[in-house]
């Protein structure tokens, strides 16, 4: 009867324990809010807001791979390389493992180096001459 | 009949937390983001708040065209459109056995006055006629060998090479160069110059800016809604 009685309270205590823990999972956190934001923004073509968003995100959790990534995305998107590539670099150190950071770093090096290759070739191509 | 209850009340209680946990897996990381990311370039000209367009040194030209003129006037269109900054014409009367990357030039020129790089360079356009394998059959009838060959046909070509320079003028120091030339094909020996000349030029202005002021390419990146470390 006592195991009865145990099970019949055990059962309800762990879903209750699920449920609790569910809830916590999907509170809102203000850096999660933040990068919602920016991409919502992002998505609009408002990178000014979004990079504003990211950094407010950055502020809330210093430590989020994700911030840095967007942030270098936004940077990417204004002209700025030398930043977006500091920024990658800083969401990689953080999150070594990701591999949608490590596809946005992978393309922004291509697009560099393919940049410099066509820089350097005329060049070449006149001190032969 | 308590125990009923409760048997029943298990299995709810757990398919309701499953159906709480599940929006918290179910979103997903990352956001796919389609958009135009400008081109990486070496030295963006939108960053000099005024660019002096200054005159070309004309290397060789057809007799009826004003080849500096015409480049001047058509690059100083273009670059209103692209460049945000001020742009300023410079008449410059190229002494002989002087080039851009002359830095005492530049030197004589602008003194210590501090201002915004001059764009300049040497040009070339030539038109000349070519003899080359056409498309359409010539029949030797009356040769000792009746034979179907290709026959020789005159063209005008054209070619258009521009070396841009981007120079700093207090110290001369070149900031870009490079070399574009291009070709032009036509049937029409007669063609007018013009033509080719601004059918020509369409296609290095495209390749100049791209280096320059950096065209835009369609790509995608990812944005993350949440990192790998909390």
């Amino acid at each position: 009867m006592k195991r009865l009685r145990k099970k019949s309270i055990l059962a309800p205590l762990i879903c209750l324990c699920l449920i609790v823990l569910s809830l916590w999972n999907c509170r809102p956190r203000p850096d999660r809010t933040a990068l919602d934001l920016g991409i919502w923004a992002a998505q609009h073509n408002l990178w000014d807001e979004a990079i504003f968003h990211w950094q407010q995100a950055l502020k809330d959790n210093p430590s989020s791979a994700a911030a840095y990534n967007n942030l270098a995305v936004a940077y990417e998107k204004k002209g700025l390389w030398d930043k977006a590539l500091k920024a990658y670099e800083e969401a990689l150190r953080l999150d070594p493992k990701n591999r949608f950071i490590k596809a946005n770093l992978k393309k922004l090096q291509t697009r560099m180096q393919l940049a410099s290759s066509e820089d350097k070739e005329p060049r070449q191509k006149n001190q032969k001459k | 009949m308590r125990g009923y209850k409760l048997n029943w009340f298990c299995p709810a209680m757990m398919g309701l937390a499953i159906l709480f946990s599940l929006p918290a897996c179910l979103s997903e990381a990352e956001v796919k983001i389609k958009a135009d990311f400008p081109r990486y370039t070496v030295i963006n000209l939108n960053q000099f708040p005024e660019l002096y367009l200054a005159s070309f040194q004309v290397d060789q030209s057809p007799a009826s065209f004003e080849l500096n003129t015409e480049l001047l006037n058509y690059l100083e269109t273009e670059l209103k459109v692209r460049y945000s900054g001020r742009l300023q014409r410079l008449e410059v009367i190229w002494p002989e056995e002087s080039y851009p990357e002359d830095q005492a030039f530049w030197k004589n020129m602008f003194g210590h006055t501090q201002s915004g790089p001059v764009l300049t360079g040497r040009v070339s356009f030539k038109q000349e006629k070519r003899k080359t394998l056409g498309s359409r059959y010539y029949r030797e009838i009356d040769g000792p060998f009746n034979l179907n060959r290709p026959a020789l046909e005159e063209r005008l070509v054209s070619t258009l090479t521009v070396n841009f320079y981007l120079v700093q003028p207090e110290t001369g120091q070149i900031l870009f160069n490079k070399k574009y030339q291009e070709n032009r094909v036509v049937e029409n020996r007669q063609e007018s110059p013009a033509i080719s000349f601004y059918e020509l030029i369409l296609i290095i202005k495209n390749k100049f800016f791209g280096a320059v002021l950096g065209t835009e390419l369609s790509e995608e990146r990812y944005l993350l809604r949440r990192s790998g470390k909390p």
